[in-house]
């Protein structure tokens, strides 16, 4: 190894590593349903489970538990497809966010709300993110090639992200509605804040469902770092590997970005971060990573919920304060090491 | 006193003088008073503001009225609506206000600056209204347009009627609470036009006691653990999908279902065009509430 903290993190074995991000899910998850601006007293729990109809639990139930919930899956999410996208595109840049998946779900469920669709059919919401983060990934890895070079997959990603901004913005000048422009532009700051049960049950599946066939690129992903002929001699069908982490960010991606708008910069910093962790080994990444998104993400939203001023921060706000800075480091660091 | 004695004094010196000055005097005061007349009446008024737009359809007759905003035809937030079709409407702009050759323009203080001043530097003058956070402030944006449009003793007469209709309640302890719930949950508390019509209309309006000044943002934890009797809202706007209006409709607020359980806050929703404006309008505003407010009360007595 290069580098000595590398060495020093490796000693972490894999399955105590997991159980520690596991430990500090729980422990946020906790937390999450104790924060809130109603101070609530954790006995208050009880007519939770008397089922009584009491405010306390309606918060409880009604508004926490679906905070929480989502949290952990869209924070999963996004750990997860940026770790599995990095290792695909052989990229530490790539990130959902950055390459414009989540612009194109964005402007998909935008267009889903916005022509009266999803207030017919409810689930057109989730399944425009859907097909719009799964075009944008399709058209990512056409225009940038198998192993593209930092700079072609990051102007790829400017690009897409200015064609879906441009498309978003003559959605919203077509919509019936004025105050259009000035709803989504909220919206786009990505917010966990009063989601219902509804939310949960609009894009929990289509997450989860991502999340199992993005982690099912494991193996093949470990193959991919020898090149692809040598993956393709260990018996990987590099087909089926691209097509299952295509689906499935465009699944995880699509119905997150639905529900809770734009929350950037995870699927940047988890992956890297952790992976010296996990000896630098793409499969092992990745289960590592969805757990980094989920404590990550539940982290962040109980500290916009921690600061009051006026109307909540937004939880993209947040990521993104914190991100962008990291974005910046990365950059510097990858044009040091690639001379 | 000292006019009269004026030309007594001159006369002595100058006799001529004091007859010219006398005759200046007078010509002067009755140009005076024709320049007063004529800038009273102001024939082409244009509004630019929907607001400015109800006080202009109100007072003035039709066929002085050059323009209104586009939004004065809109019934959804127009409360004179049906006054204003077939008047030639205008999005504030500059360059379709000056080929009506307007002698009287009514704005509102937040209407578009470039423009306002761009009017006053071409010499047409500009009322520029504080739109109404108060009973008080409808009173003097009527009395501020009446005088500029010379209808003074019919802005009197409508100020006077407005203030017989307006019956303040005396607050009380047993009066009903509510909470005013706007899209992205939005509430207006103290110092609010709202929140006079609440108080008008014998409601407690928890915004206001919770600390929400002119306009404020409520989380829906704050609304709940509050447990208000009546939610006020407006109107939803139908047609056009609005994710701003999503919140209203969250599960944990129990608005859909507030009927059928006796337990959860009523709802009434007051119609857009009665309460964003000041203006003796809301007098019906305060009316549904009043109503909304003696059935609630009933409710209570029944359990």
């Amino acid at each position: 190894m290069p580098r000595p903290e590398n060495s020093w993190n490796n000693e972490i074995p894999y399955s105590a590593l997991l159980g520690l991000l596991l430990a500090m899910v729980v422990i946020l998850s906790a937390l999450s349903m104790t924060s809130g601006r109603a101070s609530i007293p954790l006995s208050d729990l009880a007519d939770v489970l008397t089922g009584a109809d009491t405010p306390h639990a309606t918060i409880f139930v009604e508004l926490r538990f679906p905070r929480t919930v989502l949290a952990i899956t869209i924070g999963a999410a996004l750990g997860l497809s940026g770790a599995v996208l990095q290792g695909l595109l052989r990229n530490p840049l790539a990130e959902p966010g950055l390459i414009g998946v989540s612009g194109t779900a964005a402007l998909g469920a935008v267009i889903a709300f916005y022509s009266g669709l999803s207030m017919v059919f409810p689930f057109a919401l989730p399944a425009g993110g859907m097909i719009g983060a799964g075009l944008s990934v399709a058209l990512l890895y056409g225009l940038s090639g198998r192993d593209p070079s930092i700079l072609t997959l990051i102007l790829a990603g400017v690009a897409i992200n200015a064609m879906s901004g441009a498309l978003t913005t003559l959605a919203l000048n077509l919509s019936p509605n004025p105050y259009a422009a000035y709803e989504v532009f909220f919206w786009l700051l990505g917010s966990l804040a009063d989601r219902s049960l509804e939310h949960v049950a609009l894009a929990l599946p289509f997450v989860v469902a991502g999340i199992v066939l993005l982690a099912t690129t494991s193996r093949g992903l470990d193959a991919l770092t020898l090149g692809e002929d040598v993956a393709h001699s260990l018996g990987i069908n590099l087909f089926g590997l691209r097509a299952r982490a295509i689906i499935g960010t465009a699944l995880a991606i699509g119905a997150s970005v639905a529900v809770a708008g734009v929350i950037g910069f995870v699927g940047l910093m988890v992956p890297h971060l952790l992976r010296p962790a996990v000896g630098h080994r793409p499969g092992r990444l990745l289960a590592v990573s969805a757990l980094g998104g989920a404590i990550l993400t539940l982290a962040a939203d109980i500290a916009v919920r921690s600061v009051v001023v006026g109307t909540e921060l937004k939880l993209g706000v947040l990521t993104a304060l914190i991100g962008a800075p990291f974005f910046l480091m990365l950059v510097l660091k990858t044009r040091g090491g690639g001379r | 006193m000292t006019i009269v004695a004026l030309p007594n004094r001159l006369g002595r010196v100058f006799p001529v003088a004091s007859y010219v000055a006398i005759a200046w005097l007078l010509f002067g005061l009755g140009s005076y008073g024709l320049a007063l007349g004529e800038q009273v009446k102001p024939k082409r008024v244009v509004s630019m503001n929907l607001c400015t737009d109800q006080l202009l359809l109100l007072i003035a007759k039709r066929s002085r009225i050059a323009s209104v905003s586009y939004l004065a035809r809109d019934p959804l937030f127009s409360h004179l609506a049906n006054r204003a079709r077939g008047i030639p409407s205008n999005h504030g702009l500059a360059e379709e206000i000056l080929p009506l050759k307007p002698d009287l323009v009514l704005v509102g203080s937040h209407t578009i600056r470039p423009t306002t001043v761009l009017l006053r530097k071409l010499g047409i003058k500009v009322l520029v209204l504080k739109l109404a956070e108060g009973f008080e402030d409808i009173r003097r944006n009527m009395r501020l347009v009446g005088n500029a449009l010379g209808e003074t003793a019919k802005v009197d007469l409508m100020v006077g009627q407005f203030d017989t209709a307006l019956t303040t309640i005396v607050q009380s302890q047993g009066l009903p609470t509510a909470i005013i719930l706007r899209p992205r949950s939005m509430t207006m508390g103290l110092g609010s036009l709202s929140d006079a019509i609440l108080r008008s209309a014998g409601l407690r309006n928890l915004s206001a006691e919770m600390g929400v000044g002119k306009s404020g943002w409520l989380s829906l934890e704050q609304i709940i653990t509050a447990q208000p009797d009546l939610f006020v809202l407006a109107e939803f706007s139908p047609g056009h999908p609005s994710l701003a209006h999503l919140i209203l409709r969250h599960p944990a607020l129990r608005i859909d279902q507030a009927d059928r359980n006796g337990n959860n806050p009523i709802r009434v929703a007051l119609p857009t065009h009665l309460w964003n404006c000041g203006g003796p309008q809301v007098l019906k505003a305060i009316d549904i509430l009043k109503r909304t407010r003696l059935q609630l009360v009933k409710n209570k007595v029944r359990k």
